[in-house]
């Protein structure tokens, strides 16, 4: 957690720090840091993993963070690390330059991202070879700064990370926020697109720290959007009910104050701090003020306190 | 419908479907070189034309080459005169073998060129060195081949170049005639291709890998066998793969006809032969299996569904593509049972469904009172029994039932089961004497039937369980002592009909369960009760005196026989509805839980992650060897080896046994692929433990520790018996494992174990067992 550029009182300082500090008490086990030497009892045959190395005959942790073992695999899971893209990531990036043939996407990663033309769905969703039209029309799918969401391909043996937007799922992402958070804040789910219906608002958890809460887009009537497009006037085109609107601010609020505090985001968490906001008559505005951050982490206190009594329960 | 158009139309549905749009085939319907099919009797000298260019058999001709067959012992002899020796070391044929008159023949006359199928790599070998003393090139062409093989064998190394299989082939190909099988080095099978495609090779021996793929048409196809062995068992020849060899022959634009002949050594019947030679071809049905790595890498992308995938499976199109007949049947069963009309249907239902309930009862008061308990003591000689008698009518509708007299002989306790009594029966069987006719089929074996007293027949003492006994009267007669002579048998029939005569107007007064045989049953008592209660339902009831009620009865009957087909056929159809794998697909995911491969929410875990990687071995097996440390503490040349057992696929008999440290490892890896196993065992999977555990076979240890050390490899080849191409293939695919290592390795940042493997891959991939195609 980063210092927080808050105005807090005497009595909000007081309570936040009774709240980190009551968090901090259920510390992981076998934290290392750089030079540590991790134990493994004299055994034969260990597989030194991510973060270890191996000096005289010692298995030494090269990064600070949490031992784990699979069978003879030992390595260090980082608390915060940095992005390190996996094959089948859920990411959202920002397009920064067009390429012959591909777009190049910033995702948060130590290199640029590459989208091939080949690897996405033409908008008029027909699959079929790529044509010397289609590279020219390529500014009209994406242009520089657009915010696209995709899937990690893989790494090729250039070393350049490519992606693919196969699905209609994927693609540009309109009328919302983009949030950016350390990626070491959204873990690897089964599930990482949202649609939370009682807002009428798409979340996009990426698994490389940038979050995307938007209006809902029905999947499916893509086709018949290309044709509306051209039907619309600009204002109509760009319309987003009030009501949506303040749903996607909550929301990205909620994502705000969650990172801020250092939580892992999950669709769970971000819904209740949201419905939390409304309960408490807070305004979206003053969410992200001194006392609303306060209530935040005392009820996350309180959360894993009863997390921990169901699991003493079932124990 | 001609089979390529089947198969093609069966595809472009199949794409369709899954694409959502229109698919067009192009296809032609007819075979543009006709084909001729001969037989070639072993030991004989000529063809026997058995199929022509119209396609039809002929069976005169095909009966005249069966006997010209030389008798089995001058068969034999001749055998004894063919040599076989290891590759193709130089033996002395025999210009008498049938091989070599066959392709004598062909070549006078100008058959050629020609494919001869074997089933086995050393028939092949084997049965073309027997055309040692055949020239079928002249000179320009001897030149031509020498060029060609000589600059194809200079991408070798001059150690390569001795091997036995390189130096042997050359004097064989200049004459015309080669070997082409899985055996042979790659860059050896690539220019006996190329060989062949120039048409400088008249006549090739080829296994059956030949007949696929390869674009190698030829005049003449000879079937060396009639027979092959499948991994199961010696068979004949299916037709689908006479098919798909036979069309090798005739070359389009070339040929006027293709002709096939069928070296024959034993006796066929002909409609064996005509189902090989007029059959059809295979129907193509799917292989889809479902594999760990396949569902590994589903389960890691969040698009992908591994149920989805299922669903757009060929093999789930094949089992959908099966209901619309299902559903065609079910209507017209519907239609069959709705067009039978019945007056007073729903009276006649109530009177069935009572007549049902009535039977049940009438069963089982009858099993209670005849029960051993209760009837023993009244079974005495000479008291006259009710028995039941089937007809050819299936069953009765009527309260009446086909009953009938005789007179009570005997009793006995059966001691052991026989064939024709079923578990259910009573312990007990009557003697009982009645009327039957006998009839004797085809062995001898008398077959006697009950029939009333009054018919047709014969006086027998007849065995019966008691299940069969219907009644036992309270009248007991006097019969004689010796019941064997035929007229003493009669003359008790006859008074049994004199006492029927006697009571008929009261009818033959019967035991009473409760007063006579002291039955206390209260399960009796009930059913009793309820059997006067229908009784008198019965004669009350609407439909009782109606006309006709017999055939009524009848005919709703067969249309509650219809209902239940209908019934059976819906299931069949929820059934066929259902996913298919998706029990396979649970289990596996449950293996893939239970091994640590998946979280209980489907995310992928590091060993699942390693897994990913692997495809081309056993993914569980390799993933637990890799996370046990097997492969680290092992030494390059060990490692290499032990991964050898993952590749290897085929058996072989004399293998060397692998040195102490690699039989170590080799223990580690089957004591890891038990394990893996009997999980997968008791989370649902089919699996055979030890044969999957067998399935890691040691017996190229030995060659490929040799060649990670540095060895040549014709030093390997005098060490072990495996075919040439056969380890060079191997040793390919083991590259291939290495290099999919190599990638697990890098995603759990075991940095040693990388470059150890880097490390073997550098030392296997060298010389001939890595020189690039000649198609390049």
């Amino acid at each position: 957690m980063r210092d927080l550029q808050l105005s807090l009182n005497q009595t909000q300082r007081v309570r936040l720090e009774a709240a980190l500090h009551e968090l901090q008490t259920v510390a992981p086990a076998a934290a290392v840091t750089v030079a540590d030497t991790i134990p493994v009892n004299d055994e034969d045959n260990i597989l030194k993993g991510h973060g270890t190395s191996d000096q005289d005959g010692e298995v030494v942790a090269t990064l600070c963070g949490v031992v784990e073992r699979v069978n003879k695999l030992v390595y260090v899971r980082t608390l915060r690390a940095r992005y390190k893209p996996e094959v089948g990531d859920i990411i959202v990036g920002r397009v920064i330059e067009i390429a012959p043939k591909r777009w190049r996407l910033e995702i948060n990663f130590s290199q640029d991202a590459v989208l091939m033309l080949s690897s996405m769905n033409l908008p008029d969703g027909i699959q079929r070879r790529r044509t010397a039209v289609d590279e020219l029309n390529m500014r009209t799918i994406f242009e520089e700064n657009d915010v696209i969401c995709a899937e990690v391909r893989g790494f090729q043996h250039d070393g350049s990370l490519h992606l693919q937007a196969r699905s209609q799922k994927y693609g540009k992402l309109e009328r919302g926020q983009l949030l950016v958070v350390p990626a070491y804040l959204v873990k690897r789910r089964k599930q990482h697109f949202h649609h939370l219906e009682q807002y009428d608002v798409d979340l996009i958890l990426g698994c490389n720290g940038f979050i995307w809460v938007g209006e809902h887009v029905v999947v499916g009537e893509n086709a018949n959007m290309m044709e509306n497009k051209l039907n619309l006037s600009a204002e109509v085109e760009n319309f987003t009910p009030l009501e949506t609107r303040k749903h996607i601010c909550r929301l990205a609020n909620a994502v705000r104050v969650l990172s801020a505090l250092g939580f892992t985001l999950t669709v769970e968490l971000i819904i209740e701090t949201a419905e939390a906001s409304v309960s408490s008559n807070i305004e979206i505005n003053n969410m992200l003020g001194a006392e609303f951050y306060v209530q935040t982490a005392e009820r996350e206190v309180k959360r894993r306190a009863d997390l921990l009594r169901k699991k003493s329960g079932a124990r | 419908m001609p089979r390529s158009l089947l198969t093609g139309w069966l595809r472009e549905c199949f794409i369709s479907q899954v694409h959502k749009q229109p698919c067009h085939i192009v296809y032609t319907d007819y075979r543009p070189t006709p084909l001729q099919h001969y037989v070639f009797p072993s030991g004989g000298d000529g063809l026997y034309l058995v199929v022509d260019e119209k396609s039809k058999f002929r069976e005169d001709s095909f009966q005249k080459g069966l006997n010209a067959l030389v008798p089995a012992s001058e068969n034999d002899k001749k055998r004894e005169n063919g040599k076989w020796q290891k590759g193709l070391l130089t033996g002395k044929p025999s210009e008498d073998s049938d091989i070599f008159k066959m392709v004598k023949m062909i070549i006078q006359r100008q058959y050629d060129p020609v494919i001869l199928f074997s089933f086995s790599k050393r028939e092949c070998e084997f049965l073309a060195m027997q055309m040692a003393k055949m020239d079928l090139n002249d000179d320009d062409e001897k030149a031509n081949i020498e060029t060609i093989f000589w600059s194809a064998m200079d991408l070798l190394s001059d150690d390569d170049k001795k091997l036995p299989q390189v130096s042997n082939m050359l004097p064989l190909l200049k004459r015309g005639i080669g070997v082409h099988h899985s055996g042979l080095l790659p860059i050896l099978k690539e220019v006996i291709e190329i060989l062949f495609q120039e048409g400088l090779i008249k006549c090739l021996f080829a296994t059956e890998t030949f007949s696929i793929g390869l674009n190698m048409p030829a005049k003449t196809v000879v079937f060396t066998n009639v027979r092959k062995f499948d991994g199961d068992r010696f068979r004949w020849l299916s037709s689908g793969e006479y098919i798909q060899m036979s069309g090798r022959a005739g070359r389009r634009g070339i040929d006027q006809r293709g002709i096939c002949i069928l070296m024959v050594d034993e006796k066929m019947e002909p409609s064996t032969a005509k189902m090989i030679l007029k059959g059809s071809a295979d129907s193509l049905n799917s292989a889809f299996h479902l594999s760990y790595n396949m569902l590994l890498n589903q389960i890691r992308c969040e698009d992908g569904d591994p149920e989805k995938l299922l669903r757009h499976s060929f093999y789930q199109f094949q089992a959908d593509r099966v209901l619309p007949d299902l559903e065609k049947q079910v209507k017209e069963l519907e239609l069959e049972r709705n067009s039978m009309i019945i007056e007073e249907e729903e009276n006649l239902k109530s009177y069935y469904d009572l007549l049902q309930q009535y039977k049940n009862l009438k069963k089982d008061v009858r099993d209670i009172v005849h029960s051993p308990k209760y009837v023993l003591p009244f079974l005495q000689p000479g008291r006259l029994a009710r028995v039941q008698y089937s007809t050819d009518e299936q069953s009765t509708f009527s309260i009446d039932e086909n009953i009938t007299w005789g007179v009570t002989i005997n009793f006995e306790k059966v001691k052991t089961h026989s064939e024709d009594r079923r578990p259910e029966d009573s312990d007990y069987t009557v003697d009982v004497l009645t009327r039957c006719s006998v009839s004797k089929d085809k062995s001898g074996k008398k077959t006697m039937k009950i029939i009333p007293l009054k018919d047709r027949g014969e006086p027998v003492v007849i065995s019966l369980p008691l299940s069969q006994i219907d009644g036992l009267s309270s009248i007991r007669m006097h019969i004689p002592k010796d019941l064997l002579p035929v007229e003493a048998r009669e003359n008790t029939l006859r008074k049994v009909d004199e006492v029927i005569s006697r009571f008929a107007k009261d009818g033959i007064p019967l035991l009473d369960p409760e007063e006579d045989m002291k039955v206390q049953s209260s399960s009796f008592r009930k059913a009793s009760r309820r059997i006067e209660a229908l009784e008198s339902l019965f004669e009350k009831h609407d439909v009782h005196n109606s006309p006709h009620i017999k055939q009524k009865l009848k005919v709703l009957h067969a249309k509650q026989e219809l209902s239940t087909k209908i019934k059976a056929i819906k299931r069949t159809m929820r059934s066929s509805t259902a996913l298919a794998f998706k029990d396979e697909l649970k289990a596996r995911k449950r293996v893939l839980r239970r091994l640590g491969y998946i979280t209980s929410e489907d995310v992928v875990e590091v060993k699942g992650k390693v897994a990913c990687e692997i495809s081309s071995a056993d993914e569980l097996t390799l993933t637990e060897l890799m996370f046990s440390g097997t492969l680290k503490d092992a030494t390059v040349e060990q490692m290499v080896a032990l991964l050898s057992c993952f590749v290897w696929q085929e058996k072989l008999q004399d293998a060397p046994k692998p040195r102490e440290e690699l039989d170590l490892l080799f223990f580690q890896l089957q004591e890891t692929a038990r394990r893996v196993a009997n999980l997968q065992l008791d989370c649902k999977i089919q699996i055979d433990v030890e044969s999957f555990v067998n399935s890691f076979r040691p017996d190229i240890m030995e060659a490929v520790y040799s060649w990670a050390k540095g060895s040549k490899f014709y030093q390997i080849m005098e060490m072990t018996q495996v075919f040439e191409g056969s380890l060079i293939r191997a040793i390919r695919r083991l590259e291939e494992v290495l290099q999919q290592l190599i990638l697990a390795s890098k995603s759990i940042g075991e940095t040693q174990l990388e470059a150890k493997l880097e490390e073997a891959v550098s030392k296997i991939k060298r010389d001939i067992v890595f020189a690039a195609s000649l198609y390049l």
